[in-house]
């Protein structure tokens, strides 16, 4: 538990639109509401900005735009999962891959992956580990992404096949 | 990847998708299995999934056209495939005929969205739902909706055409197969 101090600065903090050298432990967030909605709600514009701040004068600190970094990917993650799943739901009945790649969840996905080479990187990351346990089909956004085909001409449209090449490729390049 | 979902779940999913289920009288046949869609079912085949693109996604026979990724395609091309592959020649009505199977092909303004096949010995489709369940529904309209759109070309070939195609063979194998796993895995499908 942290005791009011902390707190208060965790909240000083948060006024500046700084972030603490390391994220608020679980005890913070659990005993704050108030600095627990700070950390959790909309944190990808302010992790964002303090990305570009550290840009702008890189001889501040860099672990708190390591941190910050950490934090982004975190969020980045959350907002993969949600369109993800928003999209696995909603298409699931769909025979029509055109029809499946004009969902609005699949090309957020794609948003996301086009706002920075580390986001491509790891929205790679995230559909392999996807790919591993769920029914999601990422092969066409991988082979468009990655500009990669490691399928076997003779698994061409077999699903596992095609699911285990392309965990086999991500192992390779030290993706999952 | 297979799942073994209970009717309610597969219902939840599904009513919402193709509002027509409601009030339709249908049946699951197989699990939800990502493996193969309802172009492959109608096929006759459960180990791929077909589409006419160019991409390692999909299997398309070799000796046909293939379009590039993000194009539509038109309901000609399934009938090409059908036609010359599997024996089928267009016909005009979805009535059920002894002695004939027939497959119908749905549509929207972007082209071919789905196919169905009919029942071998008595009336009723068969449709695989994305890599959703395959079902049995009395009527092509019980599956219109705003992604399928409606059935718009209908096909037939006689009995024997399909037992020179191996499509018969095949039809029953998985219609045991799907039987056994009713039995064995014993799935709630109330």
């Amino acid at each position: 538990m942290l005791d009011a101090q902390q707190i208060a600065e965790i909240r000083e903090m948060k006024e500046g639109w700084l972030v603490p050298h390391l994220a608020p432990t679980r005890a913070a967030l659990d005993c704050d509401e108030e600095i627990r909605e700070w950390w959790i709600d909309d944190e990808s514009p302010r992790f964002i900005i303090l990305i570009a701040k550290h840009h702008e004068h890189p001889e501040q600190d860099p672990q708190v735009a390591s941190t910050a970094l950490v934090a982004a990917t975190a969020a980045l993650e959350q907002r993969f999962r949600e369109q993800a799943e928003k999209w696995g739901r909603e298409t699931a009945h769909m025979s029509s891959p055109l029809q499946k790649m004009m969902h609005p969840s699949y090309q957020a996905i794609l948003g996301m992956s086009a706002e920075s080479p580390q986001n491509k990187r790891e929205i790679i990351r995230f559909m392999l580990k996807d790919l591993k346990t769920s029914y999601r089909e990422w092969s066409l956004a991988l082979s468009y992404l990655t500009q990669q085909n490691p399928i076997h001409p003779k698994d061409y449209g077999k699903t596992d096949k095609i699911i285990a090449a392309w965990i086999n490729w991500g192992e390779g390049q030290g993706l999952v | 990847m297979i799942l073994f979902r209970s009717a309610a779940e597969a219902r939840s999913q599904l009513h919402p998708a193709f509002p027509n289920l409601s009030n339709a009288r249908w049946s699951i046949r197989s699990p939800f299995d990502t493996g193969y869609q309802c172009i492959a079912w109608a096929a006759c085949r459960t180990d791929r999934v077909w589409w006419p693109w160019d991409h390692p996604n999909f299997y398309w026979p070799p000796e046909f056209g293939r379009h590039p990724v993000n194009s539509a395609v038109p309901v000609e091309d399934f009938v090409q495939v059908f036609e010359q592959k599997f024996g089928y020649r267009t016909c005009t009505s979805a009535d059920f005929e002894f002695g004939y199977q027939k497959v119908a092909i749905y549509s929207d303004a972007l082209g071919a969205t789905h196919m169905a096949r009919q029942r071998l010995l008595s009336p009723g489709w068969l449709s695989k739902l994305g890599i959703q369940e395959d079902i049995v529904h009395g009527e092509l309209d019980d599956i219109n909706c705003v992604t399928y759109g409606s059935a718009s070309h209908y096909m037939k070939r006689s009995w024997w055409t399909a037992l020179c195609k191996l499509c018969l063979f095949r039809g029953v194998w998985e219609s045991i197969k799907f039987g056994l796993y009713r039995t064995v895995v014993r799935w709630d499908l109330k």
